[in-house]
C-alpha cells in the first residue's frame, strides 16, 4: 500500500523511570494520513505511552518518532508548534480541562496561539455546536456529566484544527447517546481531512469505525492493516488477549459455503444485505 | 457546601449583572461596614442579606447555613471576649459572677458591649463577602482581579486551586463512599487508622491528578502562562443601580447624623 503517513514510529524504545519493563519495545508503526485509525491492545500494551510520545511529552530512549515525515524536535518552540499540529484527548477529561467553563476551556489553546477574540469566539461557537455543547458554554466544568466533559475536552482539541487528533479511549464509560455524539464529532473532524487515531478496547467499535487498525502488545506492534485484514484471523487476536468483533465472529461462525470465504461485513446493515441473497430468503425473514 | 455555593453563583438572579460593578459595590459596603456605627452595621447586614435572598434569590437555608457556620468561629471566641478572671476593677461591676470559686470569674458590661460590637461588624463584613460569593461565579471574579492587575501567577494559582478543590472533594467523596459500602471498621483505633489510610490515599490521588493535569497542560500547548478570557463589560440595570446608590447615600447620611449628634 503506497501511502503518506501522518505519524510514524521507528524502532522506539521506552521504559518509565520506576519500572524495568519496557513500555515501548522497538515499536515500529505508521499511521496513514487522513485515516481513521484504531489502536487496539490490552491494558498496559503501550497505547497511552505511544500517544504521549506523539505529542512530545515523552521522549524515546532510542529510535525516532516522525510526524508529517519529519523527525520530532524537542526544542521548546518546535514542541509548541507540534502540539498545535497534533492534538491529544486524554482518557480522563479532568486531566485536560483547565479553565472554569466549557467556553473558556475550548478557547484556551486558541488564546495561547495569539488568535484575536472575534475569531476565537467564531471558532468556539462552531466547534461547540458541532459537539452539541452550545448550551453548556457557561456551565462550570465540575457540574458537567462525564460525557459532556469528554466532549468538552475533544472540543478544546478540535478548536485548534490540528492535522492529527489522538484520542485515548474516547468512548469508555459513555452511555450510548454520549458515544453517538462523540462519534458524530469525530466523523465531522475526519471529514475536514484530519487524521483521527483512537485507542480503544472496544473491538466492535474499532471494526465498525476504523479504516486502519494497529494492534499493540507489550509495547510492540503485532499487526497493522485494514480491519478486514486484522480481523480475518481469530487465533492471532486471541493469542494477545483480544477477541473478534461480534459481527466478524458471527460471520466466521457461518459455514464457508454460505459466506463464500468473503471477509466479514462491518455493520449490521451490511451483514443483513450480504446474507440476504446468500440465504435467498424473503426480506421479512431476517 | 463549596459545591452548593458554586452552583448558586452560576444560577442566581444577579448572575448577569456586571461582575466589576458587583465587586465595587461589595467593596464599598465592606469599607462602610468597618467604619459605621454598629446600628448601621446591622442595617448593612440586613440590606446585603436582602440583596442575596430577595434579589439574587439565593435560598434562605443555604445562606443561613453558611452564615451560621461562619458565626461558629465567632462563637468560639466569645469566652475569650467575655470572661474575665480576678476581681473587677473599681467602678467596673461584674454583670455575672460565678460564686464560691477561689479565683472569681465574671462577665462585665464592657465585655458584652465589645462582643456585641464585634458581632455587628463581623456580620456586616461577612454579608458583603457573601453577596459577592453567592452572586458572582469564580471565573468572573478572576476576570475582575485580572482587570485590577493582580499578578498572573496569583491568578493561575487561584484557578488551579479552584479546579483541584472540586477534583479533591470528588476523590474524597469516592473514598468515603467506598469505605461506607465496605462497612467500615468499628472502634476508635480502627477508625483512626482508616482515616489516616484515607488521607494517604487522598494524597496519592492528588499527586496523580497533579501529574495528569501537568501532562494535560503540556499537551494543550501550555508554555508560560494561562491566558484568561478578557473581561467583558455588562451594563447595570437602572433598578439595581438606583437601589445601590440610594442605599449607600442613606447609610453615609445616617452615619454623618450620628457623628453630628455625638
Amino acid at each position: 500500500m503506497d501511502m503518506e503517513y501522518s505519524l510514524a514510529f521507528d524502532g522506539v524504545m521506552f521504559h518509565y523511570p520506576d519500572t524495568k519493563e519496557l513500555a515501548l519495545h522497538e515499536l515500529t508503526l505508521s499511521i496513514p494520513k487522513g485515516s481513521k485509525t484504531a489502536v487496539l491492545g490490552h491494558n498496559g500494551s503501550g497505547k497511552s505511552t505511544l500517544f504521549l510520545h506523539a505529542v512530545g511529552i515523552l521522549r524515546p530512549q532510542s529510535g525516532k518518532v516522525l510526524q508529517g515525515g519529519k523527525e520530532l524536535s524537542y526544542a521548546k518552540k518546535e514542541l509548541a508548534a507540534l502540539r498545535r499540529r497534533v492534538g491529544l484527548v486524554f482518557q480522563d477529561p479532568e486531566q485536560q480541562l483547565i479553565l472554569s467553563t466549557p467556553l473558556e476551556d475550548v478557547s484556551f489553546g486558541l488564546r495561547g496561539s495569539g488568535m484575536d477574540e472575534p475569531a476565537i469566539a467564531g471558532r468556539c461557537r462552531e466547534v461547540m455546536e458541532l459537539l452539541n455543547l452550545a448550551e453548556l458554554g457557561h456551565k462550570p466544568i465540575h457540574q458537567l456529566s462525564l460525557g459532556q466533559k469528554k466532549r468538552t475536552a475533544l472540543a478544546g482539541v478540535m478548536a485548534m484544527e490540528p492535522e492529527l487528533i489522538l484520542l485515548d479511549e474516547p468512548t469508555s464509560y459513555l452511555d450510548p447517546l454520549s458515544e453517538l455524539q462523540m462519534l458524530k464529532g469525530l466523523e465531522a473532524i475526519h471529514a475536514k481531512g484530519t487524521t483521527v487515531v483512537m485507542a480503544t478496547h472496544d473491538m466492535d467499535l474499532a471494526y465498525r469505525w476504523a479504516d486502519w487498525i494497529i494492534v499493540l502488545d507489550h509495547g510492540m506492534c503485532r499487526a497493522e492493516g485494514t480491519p478486514e485484514e486484522i480481523f480475518a484471523g481469530r487465533e492471532k487476536l486471541e493469542a494477545i488477549g483480544l477477541r473478534l468483533p461480534l459481527l466478524a465472529d458471527l460471520w466466521y461462525s457461518l459455514p464457508a459455503s454460505l459466506t463464500g470465504g468473503q471477509s466479514a461485513p462491518r455493520t449490521a446493515g451490511e451483514f443483513k444485505a450480504r446474507l440476504h441473497p446468500l440465504l435467498k430468503l424473503e426480506h421479512s425473514y431476517l | 457546601m463549596i459545591r452548593r455555593i458554586d452552583v448558586l453563583s452560576y444560577n442566581n438572579a444577579l448572575r448577569l449583572l456586571s461582575p466589576m460593578w458587583k465587586s465595587a459595590f461589595a467593596a464599598l459596603m465592606f469599607l462602610l461596614s468597618y467604619t459605621v456605627h454598629p446600628f448601621l452595621q446591622i442595617a448593612i447586614t440586613l440590606w446585603m442579606m436582602s440583596w442575596c435572598i430577595l434579589q439574587a434569590r439565593i435560598p434562605f437555608r443555604a445562606y443561613g447555613l453558611l452564615f451560621g457556620t461562619a458565626l461558629l468561629f465567632y462563637g468560639l471566641s466569645i469566652p475569650a471576649l467575655l470572661v474575665e478572671f480576678g476581681h473587677p476593677a473599681a467602678g467596673q461591676a461584674g454583670v455575672f459572677q460565678l460564686p464560691g470559686l477561689p479565683l472569681p470569674v465574671y462577665i462585665t458590661a464592657a465585655g458584652l458591649q465589645r462582643a456585641g460590637e464585634l458581632l455587628a461588624r463581623i456580620s456586616a463584613c461577612m454579608s458583603c463577602f457573601f453577596f459577592l460569593m453567592f452572586t458572582t461565579p469564580f471565573s468572573e471574579l478572576l476576570q475582575v482581579l485580572r482587570r485590577l492587575r493582580m499578578p498572573q501567577i496569583v491568578l493561575e494559582l487561584m484557578l488551579i486551586m479552584y479546579r483541584f478543590l472540586f477534583l479533591l472533594t470528588d476523590a474524597a467523596h469516592g473514598l468515603l463512599l467506598a469505605r461506607r459500602l465496605r462497612g467500615g471498621r468499628r472502634g476508635y483505633k480502627a477508625k483512626l487508622r482508616e482515616t489516616a489510610a484515607m488521607a494517604g490515599a487522598l494524597f496519592g490521588n492528588t499527586m496523580h491528578r497533579y501529574y495528569g493535569l501537568s501532562q494535560g497542560l503540556l499537551a494543550r500547548g501550555f508554555t508560560e502562562e494561562i491566558i484568561l478570557p478578557p473581561y467583558s463589560a455588562r451594563p447595570v440595570p437602572r433598578r439595581y443601580a438606583v437601589q445601590a446608590y440610594a442605599g449607600v447615600a442613606v447609610l453615609v447620611l445616617a452615619q454623618l447624623w450620628l457623628w453630628v449628634r455625638g
